[in-house]
């Protein structure tokens, strides 16, 4: 078993790695919303368009401001689509989507036949899936933090109040909040939720065709944009909802206990369902 | 090793695609399937290999019926239809890679399987750049390579030339000699009377006869 999943663990990540191309768009997409926002908000506090090292922006500011998500609908607070959070969740799903089914129509069989188990092969499928994941929010914040570091920005995970409130309306919790806490909304939220919804989705196409398993997964997170619920995951995955930044209660324990239970449940599924399945 | 097949039939979407097949087969043996496409030759070797699941009746290796997580036979070697690697790893490194995963034999004993199958010399090239006759003989050495107690071969000799199918009927001999137990389809009946000691003729999913090689060599009607 340890066999397998180091053989997908350094082949699959080795032969896949240019999707780990999509965590540089991703993080190209972040900095183009990033840039415009920081002219806007240099313009605004120093009356000059190109002053905004001066502002003194973090990379938590960078992770708020592109991945941050929403705060939800509110009587107040106009809705907007969190387009490049729901981007930077959705990328990653794609990533795994096929991991199982491309290998059932490629060395799957070699390697199931040889394990001598559907099980132990499913397992190192969602092995992989997840070492995917946490790869591509390795590259995607690497990325963020290499700017940072390159433009003189502090690569702090703690946002700049002055920011925060001008360029999001909102008051500024996060003051309270402990560097660690921060870190875990920021970083370790997301991840987490990503990795369970991978698994989730890896799961379900051992049940449905991929394409129809990537829509259930993509209309779930679009609707947790909209619902404040822990129903909804991608609650989690947002830092402007997370405890440590907004004002509601998705915090980290939470975010730890769902994910590893709907991870446990997912594999569970696959491994009841490729025992029944039949491989042509 | 000895597999039986009781009563099994497959079914998908309310059609038997095998139907009621009931066969018995030993080590050292080369057992030839044949039948026209479509007939279930391919499917009844995926039941052989554990990788579909009868509908009704048991295939078992050694007294053990194929069920659950433990659905394959403990020492095999398979190439049904195409066989599949990863494109941007040369045919050695694809093996070596399968190789670790049980760890039975080394690079020596990859490197003796793309000797035998006559692939040494582009062994280091990428697999997405072989021929359909590399890419055969490579799945043909994946399938012999860790000297398996079943060797299953479904339609192994389309796209091999004149010389590459000499070598796989030695391998096959070789493999037999051994004691491996070896099933094999082809639509070419001279080779497959070639290879066999058994040959089944199927027609719609079912065995609809049974030859056997007498002590001459001929093959005699026996029964099922």
């Amino acid at each position: 078993m340890y066999k397998v999943i180091r053989y997908d663990l350094r082949y699959g990540v080795l032969e896949g790695w240019r999707k780990l191309l999509l965590a540089v768009g991703m993080g190209a997409l972040v900095l183009v919303n990033c840039y415009i926002d920081f002219v806007s908000l240099s313009l605004y506090f120093t009356g000059e368009l190109w002053s905004f090292r001066s502002l003194g922006v973090s990379l938590g500011d960078m992770i708020v401001l592109g991945l941050g998500g929403n705060f939800g609908r509110g009587e107040l607070r106009e809705f907007v689509f969190p387009t490049l959070w729901y981007l930077s969740v959705l990328f990653p799903c794609t990533m795994t989507l096929t991991l199982a089914s491309d290998d059932l129509s490629s060395g799957g069989v070699q390697i199931m036949s040889r394990l001598r188990g559907r099980g132990r092969w499913w397992l190192s499928k969602c092995a992989l899936g997840a070492a995917l994941v946490v790869l591509y929010y390795a590259a995607l914040y690497a990325l963020l933090w290499l700017v940072c570091v390159l433009l003189g920005f502090r690569s702090s995970v703690v946002p700049n109040e002055a920011v925060f409130s001008t360029r999001l309306s909102a008051a500024f919790v996060a003051s309270e909040t402990t560097k660690a806490a921060l870190f875990a909304a920021l970083i370790l939220q997301p991840i987490l939720v990503t990795v369970a919804l991978c698994l989730v989705e890896m799961s379900m196409t051992l049940f449905l065709k991929p394409i129809y398993a990537l829509i259930a997964v993509a209309a779930y997170l679009a609707a947790g944009t909209l619902v404040l619920s822990p129903a909804f995951l991608g609650n989690f995955a947002m830092p402007l909802r997370s405890s440590a930044i907004g004002v509601y209660n998705f915090d980290f324990l939470s975010c730890l206990v769902i994910c590893a239970a709907l991870s446990a449940a997912a594999v569970l599924a696959g491994w009841w369902k490729i025992a029944k399945t039949d491989i042509l | 090793m000895e597999i039986k097949l009781k009563n099994v039939t497959k079914t998908f979407a309310q059609t038997n695609v095998i139907e009621d097949v009931s066969m018995s087969m030993r080590s050292g043996r080369v057992y030839g399937l044949q039948g026209i496409n479509g007939c279930g030759k391919t499917m009844l070797m995926r039941l052989i290999s554990g990788l579909i699941h009868p509908t009704s009746g048991q295939v078992c290796v050694d007294g053990k019926a194929l069920v659950g997580e433990n659905s394959f036979p403990e020492s095999m070697g398979l190439l049904i239809e195409n066989p599949a690697f990863l494109k941007s790893y040369s045919g050695r490194k694809n093996l070596e890679m399968l190789a670790s995963i049980r760890g039975r034999i080394d690079g020596n004993g990859v490197q003796s399987a793309l000797e035998r199958v006559g692939l040494a010399e582009n062994a280091d090239k990428k697999y997405g750049k072989y021929s359909l006759g590399m890419r055969q003989k490579l799945g043909i050495a994946c399938a012999v390579m860790e000297r398996p107690d079943l060797i299953l071969l479904d339609e192994s000799f389309i796209s091999l030339d004149e010389a590459a199918v000499e070598r796989t009927v030695q391998i096959i001999r070789e493999e037999r000699e051994r004691g491996a137990l070896i099933i094999l389809s082809c639509h070419d009946y001279d080779l497959l009377t070639g290879c066999s000691d058994e040959i089944y003729k199927m027609v719609a999913g079912r065995l609809a006869h049974r030859l056997v090689r007498d002590e001459t060599g001929q093959f005699k009607e026996a029964a099922l």
